[in-house]
């Protein structure tokens, strides 16, 4: 086969399976930026954080959550400390894997092969 | 409330009960909630069933329910499903297939929720322009939803869907053509997407929350390296290299999964 065309294959299969470590780690990440907290089902999101912020002086409040519907958080201030921690500690995790598979140039290396 | 897991797993052409001991452990590793298993006696016999909070010997099924699997034709004994309602040991239950691994703790916040009833909506393929994961019976009818994973409460409401996906089974032509889905087999995707549907008000609202998406690999997929870091899997005819870390796996090759249950095994230590 021409070289030129080997070559081209290889990195065509480089960038595909880029693509789909790219889409699974965006996946997990906003798999793990759901929480459960007092019955209900909430995506965290800098919406979600931007509200718990805008609402700090309340002690307690009625959230609707993903699903639409309302949950008493009777603590606010222990809702707001889990939203940004699971944040932080989600998007941190993902950085840190997403730049692992920037510094792979093969499609094997990115499968761990 | 007591919560916990329920599997079910009766051998025939594939042997369904090393899955449900694998499935068993993953959950009690990563979710921490104890796992009882619904089968026969013949597949208790076979497996070190010692890792089952309860065992449930019940009747396996003797229709003649087949799906094709890695080319070939196997017996697929899945229509008691709905039993699990009365089998359940727990008030609140997380139903799984034998072939679902769960490598995360993501089910957790799910279980700990008050919602009554949950069901997956769709699966996670991996693998770019490949349908089959997310798909509706007809354009004309209901997106099916996937029984892979459930989580159910002991209610009143619950009772009648699962005594309806008994009524649906017993008139599976007639539901079919109603719904206008394949009826060559029963498939408990099927029955349990009508009996939502219907006790919804007929899609007036939703009876379910969503679970999560697992990832969903085929019977063309190849899992081809298994290290405690995660899996490699070689994807489908057009070769296309995928790795999962952490990430709950719904894996209908079945062959392969029991040709690797040992190396699989080795991730719950």
């Amino acid at each position: 086969m021409d070289d030129r065309l080997v070559k081209a294959l290889a990195h065509a299969d480089y960038r595909q399976t880029l693509g789909i470590e790219r889409q699974r780690l965006k996946d997990k990440a906003h798999a793990e930026l759901v929480i459960g907290y007092c019955g209900g089902i909430f995506t965290v999101d800098r919406t979600l954080i931007g509200f718990v912020n805008s609402i700090k002086e309340y002690e307690s409040a009625v959230i609707l959550d993903d699903n639409g519907y309302p949950v008493e958080i009777e603590n606010l201030e222990d809702f707001r400390a889990r939203v940004i921690g699971t944040y932080f500690e989600v998007t941190n995790r993902y950085l840190t894997d997403y730049n692992e598979i920037r510094q792979k140039r093969t499609a094997a290396k990115l499968v761990d092969l | 409330m007591n919560l916990g897991c329920c599997i079910f797993a009766f051998d025939g052409d594939i042997d369904y009960g090393p899955q449900a001991v694998l499935a068993g452990r993953l959950v009690e590793k990563h979710l921490g909630i104890p796992v009882s298993l619904i089968t026969d006696s013949i597949t208790l016999d076979k497996i070190d069933h010692t890792i089952f909070d309860k065992t449930f010997i019940t009747e396996g099924d003797d229709s003649d329910n087949s799906r094709v699997l890695c080319g070939k034709s196997i017996a697929f004994k899945n229509i008691n499903r709905n039993k699990i309602y009365a089998l359940t040991p727990y008030d609140r239950t997380l139903l799984i297939d034998s072939d679902c691994l769960i490598f995360s703790n993501r089910l957790k916040d799910y279980l700990d929720s008050d919602y009554d009833f949950m069901i997956c909506e769709s699966m996670k393929d991996l693998c770019p322009n490949r349908g089959g994961s997310n798909f509706s019976f007809s354009p004309q009818s209901l997106h099916m939803l996937w029984a892979t994973n459930i989580i159910f409460n002991k209610t009143p409401e619950n009772k009648i869907l699962f005594d309806l996906v008994d009524h649906i089974r017993e008139n599976w032509i007639w539901y079919g053509t109603l719904y206008q889905f394949d009826t060559r087999r029963f498939r408990n995707d099927y029955a349990f997407t009508v009996a939502c549907h219907i006790m919804g008000g007929f899609g007036a609202e939703k009876y379910y929350i969503a679970l999560p998406s697992p990832i969903l690999f085929n019977d063309r997929d190849s899992l081809v390296k298994i290290t405690k870091n995660g899996l490699t899997w070689v994807a489908g005819d057009q070769n296309i290299l995928v790795r999962t870390a952490g990430q709950d796996i719904h894996m209908m090759n079945k062959i392969e999964l029991l040709e690797k249950i040992d190396s699989l095994g080795s991730l719950y230590d």
